[in-house]
């Protein structure tokens, strides 16, 4: 008996391993992809950050330890990128998220032509960012915007035209301005998705015990908006800390921490330099959302 | 199971095994040619079909070689290559402005012998001298052959200074007067459109005022110089002339848009315009000011304490990263457009803004038979010459300043005048701001 079964163990065994192997081969593709486009970059930026790298190709490249790291922090001009991008994500979180809060609210309830209503607000999210661009360069243009032609000809509030997109008092409120703009459809999109699923009997119960619109919001909607609400908040603040494209495109003059590191990498070309501001902003994030989602979601 | 699972690993051993069989023969074939890849600015639909079709002609020519070429927009050029250069990926020939140029060959990145073996063989003398300086080495070599150059200078409402009776803008005092002159916001008419953005055109504008009064920007030994009383007697001007432009600074998008819908009265800008004026000439129905041709004067220089001509030449850089074959591709390639009848076809690309850098093709009938060439008439003849007069930054006194070429690429001067203009620095703020940012960036 006992050789039967020793048998049937090496078969098990053997069974198991052929598994393992095709369970492997299924898997290269993803594992390789993965390692390719995501592990290898993070590896080769880390290691660029303790590198000089030359531009010349014939010249070796030079470990320099944390020097790189040293200069960044010593550089003034860091520090304020890093304020611009504090001040612009901090207003665009709060501003989308509050505004798709209060759109998603009014789009909840009944009226006709609702579902051409909740499309519409889904364009600015939906077009493409250059069109979106353009459209509001020249909206605010200085000679034939039409901004400036309401606000100085038609109702003359202002006594000339300004550059609201390129000088230096109106840049950053007006990069702030279209990302809330742009942005607020996605808090929206989230936050009308979970009002959709609160039960309406909370709110029969409610207007039995006399309560009213705001103390229906303030103690039935709020609490069960407060998860997407926080999730929003989190993957807001990742994605607006590191935004480029929409600054960079719209106004040259707002120099956030990833603009800056982008003309560190490209205008000055130290790439070097560059990889260790990256490293530098991943380490502040992740410290910021864990603490976070450990203090203030507390999940 | 055991069966299914053998099955599918028996797929994925015979896919790899036909991937395999499937890249040996196209290994094969990029083995028996010379493969080179060619990176240009000209990113405008037409412009890429006429590069194209000249370089499949090139290769029925050449049938050993092929040639892969990749258009890229100028101001994402510095971007790839910065980023090519790190991933040790260069293509083997470009088309850049000498700015870049210079920045690459400082890098030790350019064949200084193959580009001089390219000129020799298309005839040394038959170059203007003016672009052949512009792509010269400081060890004595040339960097790039120089292919085609513009010309800037002032373009202007002659029909408004007439009615005016105000002299041609060619100094400091007559572009200031005209500018103040014609300058009514209210009206949204301004006097003038110089660069006042962080960019390349704010670099040209202001390179102009600064050699017409005899500010360079390095000292013969080669240091930066851009704090002297010279230079801030630029930048005084220069601040002065902006309170006549719009609100906000400037780029050279505003320059062509607002000259071209008649709101303002001067603008510096470059060649390329020609066509852009002249489109009326050659059928274009929409055009806000009619004529504008006709209304439209060109002043090439400006002078104050000398007289400055400024222009850009752009020519083809062949990589060192190549191989020799990979280069003496390059310089058929080279020697192929440069040939009389390629190189029109190339150069009416953009009439007057693409002037060939040959004198033999320069003058050659059916060079200058073009509509927009014949249109302009004896302007075009004025920048035909003006060609071989202009200066940049990166030349003094038949000296070469490499180190240019990082100034340049990090926009220091763009910047510089944006604080000065936008943000209400004083000359002498900006000069010491620009000259500390200048000599890090060649250190």
């Amino acid at each position: 008996m006992a050789p039967v079964r020793a048998l049937a163990r090496r078969r098990g065994s053997a069974v198991s391993q052929q598994e393992n192997r095709l369970a492997w081969a299924l898997l290269a593709p993803s594992v390789i992809l993965v390692g390719l486009v995501v592990v290898y970059p993070i590896i080769s930026s880390i290691r660029m950050g303790f590198t000089r790298i030359p531009l010349d190709p014939a010249m070796p490249e030079e470990f320099v330890g944390l020097e790189q790291y040293s200069e960044i922090v010593h550089d003034p001009e860091f520090w304020l990128a890093i304020v611009r991008s504090l001040v612009h994500t901090a207003a665009t979180v709060a501003g989308s998220t509050l505004l798709g809060l209060a759109v998603a609210v009014l789009m909840n309830r009944e009226f006709a032509g609702r579902g051409i209503a909740r499309g519409i607000v889904l364009m600015p999210y939906v077009a493409p960012l250059i069109s979106l661009v353009f459209a509001w360069r020249y909206m605010f243009h200085p000679v034939y915007g039409f901004v400036n032609y309401w606000f100085v000809d038609i109702l003359p509030i202002l006594a000339g035209p300004r550059d609201w997109v390129e000088s230096p008092a109106f840049a950053m409120p007006m990069v702030i301005l279209f990302d809330i703009w742009r942005y607020f459809p996605y808090a929206f999109l989230m936050i009308l998705a979970r009002l959709q699923s609160i039960p309406k009997a909370l709110y029969e119960a409610a207007e039995v015990d006399g309560a009213g619109s705001w103390a229906k919001f303030r103690h039935i909607t709020m609490p069960e908006l407060g998860f997407v609400l926080g999730s929003i908040v989190v993957l807001r603040w990742i994605w607006n800390f590191t935004k480029f494209d929409d600054v960079w495109l719209l106004s040259r003059n707002v120099v956030t921490v990833t603009v800056y590191t982008y003309l560190r990498a490209f205008q000055s070309f130290d790439l070097g330099q560059a990889a260790a501001i990256s490293g530098l902003l991943a380490l502040g994030l992740i410290a910021s959302v864990s603490l976070y989602v450990k203090r203030v979601l507390r999940w | 199971m055991t069966g299914d699972s053998r099955a599918v690993l028996r797929i994925l051993r015979i896919a790899l095994a036909l991937m395999v069989i499937a890249l040996v023969p196209m290994a094969a074939t990029t083995a028996a040619t010379t493969s080179i890849e060619f990176w240009h600015c000209e990113v405008e639909q037409d412009r890429q079909e006429t590069i194209n079709a000249l370089i499949q002609q090139f290769q029925k020519d050449q049938p050993g070689i092929t040639v892969k070429p990749q258009a890229i927009e100028e101001d994402d050029m510095r971007t790839k290559l910065t980023t090519a250069q790190a991933a040790r990926r260069l293509p083997n020939l470009v088309w850049l402005s000498s700015e870049l140029i210079l920045r690459l060959g400082n890098s030790n990145l350019l064949d200084q012998k193959a580009a001089g073996d390219a000129i020799v063989s298309l005839g040394q003398s038959d170059f203007y001298s003016g672009p052949l300086a512009f792509m010269a080495s400081p060890e004595g070599g040339y960097y790039a052959v120089p292919y085609a150059g513009w010309v800037q200078g002032i373009w202007y409402r002659k029909d408004w200074f007439d009615s005016r009776g105000l002299a041609a803008p060619t100094t400091w005092e007559s572009i200031l007067k005209a500018a103040q002159a014609f300058n009514a916001p209210q009206d949204r008419v301004y006097g003038i459109i110089i660069g006042t953005s962080k960019d390349t055109y704010a670099e040209q504008v202001f390179t102009q005022f600064a050699l017409s009064n005899k500010a360079f920007l390095f000292s013969p030994d080669g240091k930066v110089t851009f704090n002297t009383p010279e230079m801030i007697e630029v930048l005084d001007f220069y601040k002065r002339l902006s309170a006549f432009t719009p609100p906000g600074p400037e780029s050279w998008r505003d320059a062509r848009d607002l000259y071209l819908n008649g709101t303002c009265a001067m603008m510096f800008y470059s060649t390329f315009t020609m066509d852009d004026i002249g489109v009326e000439r050659t059928g274009f129905k929409g055009a806000i000011v009619r004529d504008l041709v006709k209304k439209t004067g060109f002043a090439p220089y400006v002078e104050h304490s000398a007289v400055s001509s400024f222009g850009a030449v752009t020519g083809f850089g062949i990589m060192s990263t190549g191989s020799p074959d990979q280069a003496d591709a390059c310089k058929k390639l080279i020697k192929f457009l440069m040939t009389r009848d390629n190189y029109i076809k190339a150069m009416h690309m953009s009439p007057g803004g693409f002037n060939p850098v040959l004198k033999s093709v320069a003058t050659y009938p059916a060079y200058l038979e073009e509509p927009v060439l014949r249109a302009w008439g004896e302007t075009y003849h004025t920048i035909a010459c003006g060609l071989d007069s202009i200066q940049t930054f990166a030349q003094r006194e038949g000296q070469i300043f490499p180190g240019y070429g990082n100034i340049s690429a990090q926009l220091i001067i763009g910047e510089a005048l944006y604080n000065l203009t936008e943000k209400d620095w004083t000359p002498q703020q900006t000069a010491e701001w620009a000259q500390k940012r200048m000599e890090q960036a060649i250190r």
